[in-house]
């Protein structure tokens, strides 16, 4: 069997055109009927996110499908596809790619979990409309074992590479659990509410909104479930808030080390998070220096992502060693399954000449007790495994062998099995 | 032929190789950046921690077996109970909070005690005099031990638990070390509360095992000599820990504060106990 893989990622083409690729959900069965049909094609999978469209094909060895065709009818894009911005691979390199997207080594950010999951459910699909024989369902399971490898050896996914996400990590620093606590968003800036929404999907119970008009905190407080407030009763209800979040394009400060003071004397010393991700900054920076005040503004915040983006790329490394090791698992793996054929063809061979030897000699030994037969048996029998032991654990050796083809050919011809396929 | 007591040491010993084990996987964790393989050695420094901890259970066992109500192991036993109560306390607190990093403080402490208990040759002590034998005959000075170890392993967690505090606040304050720190160091507030619990805790045991201290000090020497170094550190130290709840409980003194009224309290604990042999009612049972 042969792989074959074409593709577009972000690497190699614009959104623009991955948008013009992109096969939804609805439309992968379909597709993945359409992939069986092609010439060729005995199996096949269909990965399609915002980042990347791929096609992965098994054919019968030697026969290579057209996939850039298929992906043209599938898409109905006949004209408009450019090859310039596919890239193909073919055998050990699908496997190594195929290896390196569950692991999130391929991804526009490394190390993020979102892509395996994608390729999970791409298996599903294509399990679903019988497109997965045995050769992808030798590979995704390899594939899920490499990426869940790379995850936990390697601190890849660790730290956080989006500004909501080290927010998120900020609060599980200070809070650990963020079940019951209480976020105030100030403002209605796009990344403060990415923030908040992030922090009110690890739990936290309640969300206070606070904009320049009530209207508009209002609005936003019936989009995200939270209560709206007048942002002049911050000062008299700012203690509340455990995970104050700004982003208003107020010119002064709204939160002064003051009123922070207080709101955490009345607190009882209970410690604040301050998101300041307001330029000009909302939040007084000598807050910061306060007991239990933590105040990170939008750098601050770039700088630990950057740092951690750092500390991916080098992690990344590790990755790679990882997924080179786990190819070279896999296709050991296949060789030897792929001398399967060959070993039960000379087992065959062995076992007919075994039968036939017997059947000859019996007529010459005249007639035997059923104990006498039994104990010839079973001595032809010991007699052909151990003679046939050597010659298999050579051919199981040969498949691993980086010589594997001239080997079994020899052993195909010392032991006349010529017409029996190597794979 | 091997004796009792030389099973007993053997224990001790296999405990304190545990402990070390365990300390060695826990530091070992903490070099570790993966997630997975952290929490992995991590979960293997907690059994070997609690191998240990089982171990020197089965070797005081024995030397209460081979020395009842008898001071003759002298110090050895003692630096081994209160290695003993303190891997009890810390294990108890792992089990409801799994701060694993706290294990990098505790555990070297648990360690040298251990070890010291190990190692230091048994006293050949003539035997406690007429006086101290009375008292360990009554009883009541193994109840003022056990509350006081108590109280003290509480005072070792909330030490540990402020230490790491201080380091986790550090860098959250910096603002440098606030992406590297958080897989090692548990969230500042479940650092807090685990102090905070810890003295809850001790506070009201090593208060009771003083009390009774004074009493039968009082009842054998006929008052409490305040010019006892023992005596006096343990009352300054009880004291400190008195000021660190009020503190906590009317001044709203978490964190930072906190943790650093609970190394004061902890160090004046310590030099109490460093104290001991200077201390004449003390030595009368530690030899």
């Amino acid at each position: 069997m042969s792989l074959w893989l074409l593709g577009v990622s972000h690497r190699t083409a614009p959104i623009e055109e991955r948008e013009r690729l992109a096969i939804s959900d609805a439309a992968l069965p379909q597709a993945l009927t359409l992939l069986r049909q092609e010439a060729a094609v005995r199996e096949g999978l269909i990965l399609s996110t915002c980042n990347r469209v791929e096609v992965l094909a098994a054919s019968a060895e030697g026969a290579r499908p057209d996939l850039l065709a298929f992906l043209a009818r599938a898409t109905g894009r006949q004209q408009s596809l450019r090859p310039a911005s596919f890239y193909q691979a073919q055998d050990v390199h699908v496997v190594r790619h195929l290896f390196r997207v569950a692991s999130s080594l391929d991804s526009l950010v490394v190390g993020e979990p979102q892509v395996l999951g994608q390729l999970k459910a791409a298996y599903a699909h294509a399990q679903a409309a019988g497109a997965v024989g045995p050769e992808l369902e030798a590979l995704l399971p390899r594939a899920f074992r490499a990426a869940k490898r790379v995850r936990t050896e390697t601190a890849i996914a660790t730290q956080p590479v989006s500004v909501s996400q080290a927010a998120v990590d900020l609060a599980h620093q200070i809070f650990g659990d963020l079940k019951g606590r209480v976020v105030l968003l100030l403002g209605a800036g796009a990344a403060g509410e990415a923030a908040a929404r992030a922090l009110m999907r690890q739990g936290s119970q309640r969300l206070l909104i606070m904009s320049r008009t009530l209207e508009r905190a209002a609005a936003l407080a019936q989009k995200f479930g939270g209560e709206a407030l007048a942002i002049e009763t911050l000062p008299q209800t700012g203690e509340l808030a455990d995970i104050v979040i700004s982003c208003t394009g107020a010119p002064q400060p709204l939160v002064r080390r003051s009123d922070a003071a207080q709101f955490l004397a009345r607190r009882r010393g209970r410690p604040m998070l301050f998101l300041d991700l307001a330029v000009p900054r909302d939040i007084e920076p000598s807050v910061h220096h306060l007991d239990n005040a933590f105040v990170y503004n939008v750098d601050d915040l770039d700088q630990v992502v950057q740092s951690n983006l750092n500390e991916r790329k080098q992690e990344a490394e590790a990755g790679e060693k990882i997924i080179e090791a786990e190819v070279d698992a896999y296709l050991h793996r296949q060789r030897a399954r792929d001398a399967a054929p060959l070993v039960r063809a000379l087992q065959l061979q062995a076992e007919a000449m075994r039968a036939s030897e017997w059947t000859r000699m019996r007529s010459r030994l005249g007639a035997l007790t059923a104990e006498q037969e039994e104990a010839v048996d079973a001595l032809t029998r010991s007699l052909m495994n151990k003679w046939m032991h050597q010659p298999m654990v050579r051919i199981k050796e040969a498949s691993g062998a980086a010589d594997r083809d001239a080997m079994l050919d020899a052993i195909q011809r010392l032991f006349g099995l010529e017409d029996t396929p190597k794979t | 032929m091997y004796s009792l007591q030389a099973f007993s040491l053997l224990w001790a010993r296999v405990a304190f190789g545990f402990y070390s084990g365990g300390l060695a996987a826990a530091v070992a964790a903490a070099l570790l950046r993966a997630r997975g393989r952290q929490d992995a050695v991590f979960g293997l420094a907690r059994a070997a921690i609690a191998t240990g901890f089982l171990f020197q259970f089965v070797g005081l066992i024995e030397t209460t077996a081979v020395f009842p109500l008898e001071p003759a192991a002298g110090y050895r036993v003692i630096i081994g109970l209160l290695a003993f109560v303190i891997a009890a306390f810390f294990l108890m607190v792992y089990r409801i909070y799994s701060p694993r990093s706290l294990s990098l403080v505790v555990l070297p402490l648990i360690c040298l005690l251990a070890g010291v208990a190990t190692l230091a040759p048994a006293s050949a002590s003539s035997g406690p005099s007429a006086l101290a034998k009375s008292l360990l005959h009554n009883g009541w000075i193994y109840v003022h031990v056990g509350l006081i170890f108590v109280g003290y392993a509480g005072l070792v967690v909330a030490m540990a638990s402020g230490v790491l505090y201080l380091f986790a606040e550090h860098g959250l304050k910096s603002k440098s070390a606030a992406a590297s720190a958080r897989p090692l160091l548990p969230p500042l507030q479940t650092l807090d509360l685990v102090a905070y619990r810890s003295l809850l805790v001790g506070f009201p045991l090593l208060t009771a095992g003083l009390a009774i201290g004074a009493y039968w000090a009082n009842a054998l020497f006929g008052r409490v000599a305040l010019s006892d170094p023992t005596v006096l550190l343990a009352l300054l130290a009880w004291l400190m820990y008195l000021v660190l709840l009020f503190a906590r409980w009317s001044a709203d003194w978490r964190g930072r504060r906190s943790a650093y009224l609970t190394l004061v309290c902890f160090g004046l604990a310590l030099a109490g106990w460093l104290a001991n042999g200077l201390s004449r009612m003390h030595s009368l049972f530690l030899k």
